[in-house]
């Protein structure tokens, strides 16, 4: 790497004054770069923070688009009504056996 | 959550403590956006004035303008150690919002004049007073300090490139594509070295100080 202090030197008179300003240049230069990683750092603890919630929501989320994709399943099906329907004959049965046996007793 | 008074945010800048550095960073942040509220243009203008003025911060901390004395955060002023009757954080923002306003300025004279007239705004009002114990070395570096800080973003960088990052000519115009030639990079630089020399050494006669 070429040292562009010296590269110059011709057209720039460089001093000892320069040496302090590069010297400055450099420290405040170093100061704004510590910072940036700083800045860098906090945006990935952000996400590292908002990661979870991002992922909860995702998971809510799914959960709810397959709640309504089922909803819309279920009348297709209409195996629920035939189980109904399969459960509450028997009780019918009983009733009108029990109904026509009171009728031969009288 | 342990406290954190000014006293220790002077002592971990000494220290040259990084984690130390990076909460009181943290903080300050915190502290400045909570309180910047509609005083700056945008957001990004707002952190770039932040960064400055916290580099302004640090720099009187390191270079022993602001001090603990007698277990008081103290600032030299009219050459004695005063204590400081606002916190660190007022300081901050007291630096930000002069910052603000000198940007201000310089972009209502660039409008005006040629994009070089730089570097003609801490004249008045500045901030700095040398210490009269401080010595030469000392004194001579605040006054680069200053000049430093006080140059505008566009010279900073090209400065900073050219001279800190060792980066060539070329590669600075392809970082910079507001610079159209390599002769008006060049020129750029040029001034803007030449007129932060002019600063200092004129700061340097205004204090008699010896080169």
């Amino acid at each position: 790497m070429t040292d562009n202090r010296n590269l110059y030197a011709d057209e720039e008179r460089i001093d000892a004054v320069d040496h302090i300003i590069f010297r400055e240049l450099g420290e405040q230069a170093r100061l704004r770069q510590k910072m940036q990683e700083w800045d860098e750092r906090k945006r990935q603890q952000r996400r590292m923070r908002l990661l979870p919630v991002v992922s909860n929501i995702a998971s809510v989320a799914a959960l709810f688009v397959m709640g309504l994709f089922l909803q819309a399943m279920l009348p297709d099906t209409n195996v629920a009504t035939e189980i109904r329907h399969t459960i509450e004959l028997p009780n019918d049965t009983t009733t009108t056996q029990a109904t026509d046996s009171q009728s031969i007793a009288e | 959550m342990q406290t954190w008074t000014d006293i220790d945010m002077v002592n971990a800048i000494l220290q040259h403590d990084e984690r130390l550095m990076e909460r009181c960073y943290t903080d300050c942040h915190r502290y400045f956006t909570q309180h910047a509220g509609a005083i700056f243009v945008d957001e990004a203008s707002a952190h770039d004035i932040f960064q400055d003025a916290i580099i302004h911060l640090w720099r009187e901390i390191e270079t022993r303008r602001i001090e603990v004395f007698e277990g008081r955060v103290c600032r030299w002023a009219d050459g004695q150690l005063i204590p400081m009757r606002s916190s660190i954080m007022t300081f901050l923002m007291a630096v930000a919002k002069r910052k603000n306003w000198e940007q201000v300025r310089q972009q209502q004279r660039w409008q005006l004049t040629d994009n070089d007239r730089v570097l003609e705004t801490l004249d008045n009002n500045r901030y700095d007073s040398a210490p009269e114990d401080a010595t030469e070395t000392e004194v001579r570096e605040r006054v680069v300090t200053d000049a430093v800080l006080a140059m505008t973003e566009r010279c900073r960088e090209i400065l900073t490139l050219f001279y800190y990052e060792h980066r060539s000519l070329d590669e600075i115009l392809a970082l910079r594509p507001e610079n159209s030639t390599k002769t008006g990079l060049k020129t750029s630089k040029y001034k803007c070295m030449q007129r932060l020399r002019e600063r200092v050494h004129q700061r340097f006669k205004q204090l008699n100080i010896s080169l």
